[in-house]
């Protein structure tokens, strides 16, 4: 497990370069973590055997194909598809903000977002992806064909951060274009006043939908903890601030803090699952995070 | 008042303003982050640059920090008195006439290097002519020089004392204040010697009188023959205000006791003793003070010692015959005709026929009396060539002294010299220049070679006046004077004359010297101490007087308060106060 959660670092990610190498290394790697199988009561029916590996549980070893074959055999089951999950990335000019030697938030974004996808069609969820800037910049409907992870793939590798965020009112587009009940997995900074983002997810949930909002952040944003007098240029909007961090942090802090927990308390009033999620958070905790929601969704 | 001793210090005030120099050249250029978003800073309300109250503050306490440096370095003082010079002379009177005050000055020392502070200077001369201080603010400076007062045989020279320390006065930029300590004469302050000018600060000190116990000055072996059987001691002094005994002991074994009264005033009392075997320790101790250094004195006297005197050239027999025709006599004498070749271990050579010494003789002569050797010549005026002798007449009130015409003269000449002039008389105890006698056949001088050893008696025709009686005592007194000088030359108390012992210090016989009225005036001497109308003619105006203790008030009234110390415990005390504000500014920046 240590040796795995290295990898499961984002920043080491980040070397391997191939997204669909560091969606699987992500999966497999907390999956093989698990004692017990994240599988068990989604499925119902018979698939296929596969050969036993270690951590599989004992109960779903195939005794009889088992003699057949000489071979330790468990029995794999076919899921009913009954999620529809849409991952909402937010990739304005914001998340592409990242600290010395740490990863962009949208590069985090895009391994969560990845791995959550490979994580959901594995589970034969249908899973689909929107990308939010000013707007609804693009949009992949939710399916739950395995061969529709490389499309989601190569939309997350070529994003990059750019433009101004309205992530309010993605969501609110969003809601019109998914009648269906589905699972709105938000991956944002969510730099927006928040009484307009829980009025944007309140209108989601109005429609029957799940919300889980994972707020990315950098470590950075939450301290402040820069020296001297600078200038904090807005990757959004280019305005320009003049600051003393020593003597504004504490203030700075006091306001973040309020503004957070107006999130949160505007998510729980409309039992929406909130996580904040810094840039050095190891991927298999919030992936964690999900398959607590999954499991609660049933 | 405010004033600097460094003013050109102040100078340095404009580097205050370098700390706001400082902060607007190195203000560093800001650094551009990108931020994700400034919506909650945005709202910031400290957000802006502006100088906080505290950058404010550190800046002008580094300012006032430089601002109270540079005011130190320029030596402020503080001064009630702010026309008083800043250096004070003291000139001390430290003749004879200041053993009955010294050591009540002398207890003052601490007290008066307690005044000295920076900038405020103490110098010290003496009316011998000593500057004992240079102008010092530096208190263990003035301590050691200060202890090495002492009270002298000599009298003041109070003109070319304050000549000196007027010139140095002179060169002091803010002038300085001249403290007399002690009574000069209206004599001692000619304006021409003393260099004074009507802006010359002036104050006089006068000693307040001090308990007056008596004093012993000196006691020694009285003047006269030196006889191996008799001693005479003569112990001499100030008398006491009451009548005391004088007590003489000799080993500590008590041999005489007279009583002094205070109408004697200054008194010598000579002792006729029997001379012990050997030398020994004799002491004299005025009423009943034995604690008091000035009532009690004593002096070893050495055993008594045949002198070796040579006598030769003509008339030799003579003088070996007058040297040792005295009972008791302290000279072993032999006579020659011509100069023995062997001058080593002879205590005198005589001689009575000067003219006649062969310029070989004269040479050796010069190197036995350059040596240590004494030499005694009497006889005709002539000095023999050779002898780098100076003798000179000399001059008073600037004219050669008529041999016949000076009352002195006169009085020397009108009577037989043998008669009436003893060596005593004719040697004033510590001359240090040519003397001249005067009389109708004889003229003598007395004259020093090197440290006073040479002794020229030119006394006309010997062979006209060597059966005359006296004659042999004079040879023998100087002879006596010459071999053993240490008795004569210490005694500057006293001589004795044909009326009895004149009790008086002699002082210096210099040029302008009344001869006539020596023995009166020293007798009765009383100062002529200038009154106002002397000093105001003379300067313009009259010295401050002061008592001692007046004084010692008075001058630290003048004393100017430093502020440099206080200047640099603010300095100190604003430094940790930047460096405490510093610490918290740094750490406010960097949270």
């Amino acid at each position: 497990m240590p040796v795995i959660s290295k990898f499961l670092d984002p920043t080491r990610l980040a070397h391997l370069g191939n997204l669909d190498l560091i969606a699987r290394l992500v999966v497999e790697g907390y999956l093989r973590g698990l004692h017990r199988s994240p599988y068990r009561g989604f499925s119902v029916e018979f698939a296929e055997h596969r050969a036993y590996t270690p951590g599989d549980d004992p109960r779903y070893v195939d005794w009889r194909a088992t003699a057949r074959t000489d071979r330790l055999l468990v029995k794999e089951f076919e899921e009913e598809t009954n999620l529809r999950a849409v991952l909402v990335l937010d990739a304005s000019a914001s998340m592409g903000f990242a600290g010395e030697g740490d990863i962009p938030k949208l590069e985090y974004a895009v391994y969560l977002a990845a791995s959550l996808a490979l994580l959901l069609l594995r589970q034969r969820d249908a899973v689909g992806l929107a990308v939010a800037r000013e707007g609804l910049a693009s949009y992949i409907p939710p399916r739950s064909s395995r061969r529709h992870l490389p499309a989601l793939l190569a939309q997350l590798v070529n994003l990059a951060p750019r433009s101004g965020t309205d992530f309010a009112a993605t969501l609110l587009e969003l809601s019109h274009r998914l009648r269906r009940r589905a699972l709105y997995i938000v991956l944002s900074d969510l730099y927006q006043p928040p009484a307009q983002i829980i009025t944007a997810l309140a209108a989601l949930r109005g429609q029957k939908h799940e919300c889980l909002v994972f707020h990315l952040l950098n470590p950075l944003e939450l301290e402040l903890p820069h020296r001297g007098e600078l200038i904090l240029k807005d990757l959004e909007s280019d305005e320009c601030i003049t600051l003393v961090p020593g003597i504004a942090r504490r203030d700075y802090q006091r306001k973040f803090a309020a503004y957070q927990k107006e999130l949160r308390d505007g998510c729980l009033k409309h039992r929406i699952d909130y996580e904040m999620i810094t840039t050095d958070t190891l991927l298999e905790d919030a992936l964690g995070k999900y398959l607590i929601k999954r499991a609660r969704l049933g | 008042m405010l004033e600097f001793l460094n003013p050109w210090m102040l100078l340095g005030l404009p580097l205050a303003s370098l700390p706001f120099w400082l902060h607007l050249v190195r203000r560093r250029p800001k650094v551009t982050f990108p931020w994700p978003s400034l919506m909650l800073v945005r709202e910031q309300t400290a957000t802006r640059r502006l100088p906080t109250l505290s950058e404010l503050l550190l800046l002008m306490l580094r300012a006032l920090i430089i601002l109270l440096l540079v005011l130190a370095l320029a030596l402020p003082l503080w001064r009630t008195d702010p026309g008083a010079p800043l250096t004070t002379w003291l000139v001390v009177d430290d003749s004879w006439r200041s053993s009955g005050y010294l050591n009540m000055l002398l207890a003052s020392g601490d007290a008066l290097a307690d005044l000295l502070a920076a900038g405020y200077r103490l110098g010290l001369a003496t009316t011998t002519g000593k500057v004992l201080i240079e102008p010092t603010d530096s208190p263990s400076v003035w301590r050691a020089g200060w202890s090495k007062l002492e009270s002298t045989f000599y009298i003041p020279f109070w003109g070319k004392t304050l000549d000196r320390v007027v010139t140095r006065a002179n060169d002091n930029p803010g002038g300085a204040r001249i403290v007399l300590v002690g009574q000069p004469t209206a004599g001692d302050l000619s304006p021409m010697e003393t260099g004074f000018t009507r802006e010359t600060e002036l104050w006089q000190v006068l000693p307040e009188p001090i308990p007056y116990r008596g004093t012993i000055t000196s006691i020694e072996p009285a003047p006269g023959p030196v006889l191996a059987d008799k001693l005479d001691i003569m112990v001499s002094g100030m008398a006491p205000p009451e009548a005391a005994d004088l007590t003489l002991r000799m080993g500590g074994a008590i041999v005489a006791r007279q009583t002094i009264r205070p109408a004697e005033q200054n008194f010598a009392v000579a002792f006729h003793l029997m001379r012990p075997s050997g030398g020994i320790k004799m002491s004299a101790q005025l009423g009943d003070f034995p604690d008091s250094p000035q009532t009690v004195r004593s002096a070893f006297i050495p055993p008594f010692r045949q002198m070796r005197v040579i006598c030769w050239g003509d008339y030799a027999w003579v003088a070996a015959a007058a040297l040792s025709a005295l009972p008791q006599s302290p000279f072993a004498t032999g006579s020659a005709t011509t100069l023995p070749v062997d001058l080593s271990g002879i205590d005198l050579l005589v001689n009575l026929s000067a003219d006649a010494i062969p310029p070989a003789e004269a040479t050796r002569l010069v190197g036995y009396v350059r040596s240590g050797g004494k030499l005694l010549l009497m006889g005709r005026q002539t000095v023999p060539d050779g002898l780098p002798l100076s003798v000179s007449p000399v001059t008073i009130s600037g004219m050669p002294i008529p041999k016949t015409d000076h009352p002195l003269g006169r009085r020397l000449g009108g009577v037989p010299l043998p008669d009436v002039v003893s060596a005593h008389e004719l040697l004033p105890q510590g001359l240090t220049r040519p003397f001249l006698l005067a009389g109708n056949k004889a003229a003598g001088v007395t004259g020093t070679l090197g440290s006073g050893s040479f002794i020229y008696l030119a006394l006309g025709e010997v062979s006209s006046i060597i059966d005359k009686p006296g004659f042999a005592a004079l040879m023998f007194e100087a002879a006596r004077y010459l071999a053993d000088p240490a008795p004569l030359l210490s005694n500057h108390v006293g001589w004795r004359s044909p009326q009895g012992i004149v009790q008086e210090k002699p002082g210096f016989w210099g040029e302008g010297t009344d001869m006539t009225a020596i023995n009166v005036d020293l007798m009765n001497y009383t100062p002529a101490i200038p009154d106002a109308t002397t000093w105001q003619n003379a300067y313009g105006k009259a010295p401050q007087i002061y008592a001692w203790d007046d004084f010692l008030s008075r001058i630290k009234q003048g004393r100017p308060f430093s502020l440099q110390m206080i200047l640099l415990i603010a300095v100190l005390t604003l430094l940790v106060g930047e460096s405490l504000l510093a610490n918290w500014l740094t750490k406010r920046r960097s949270g």
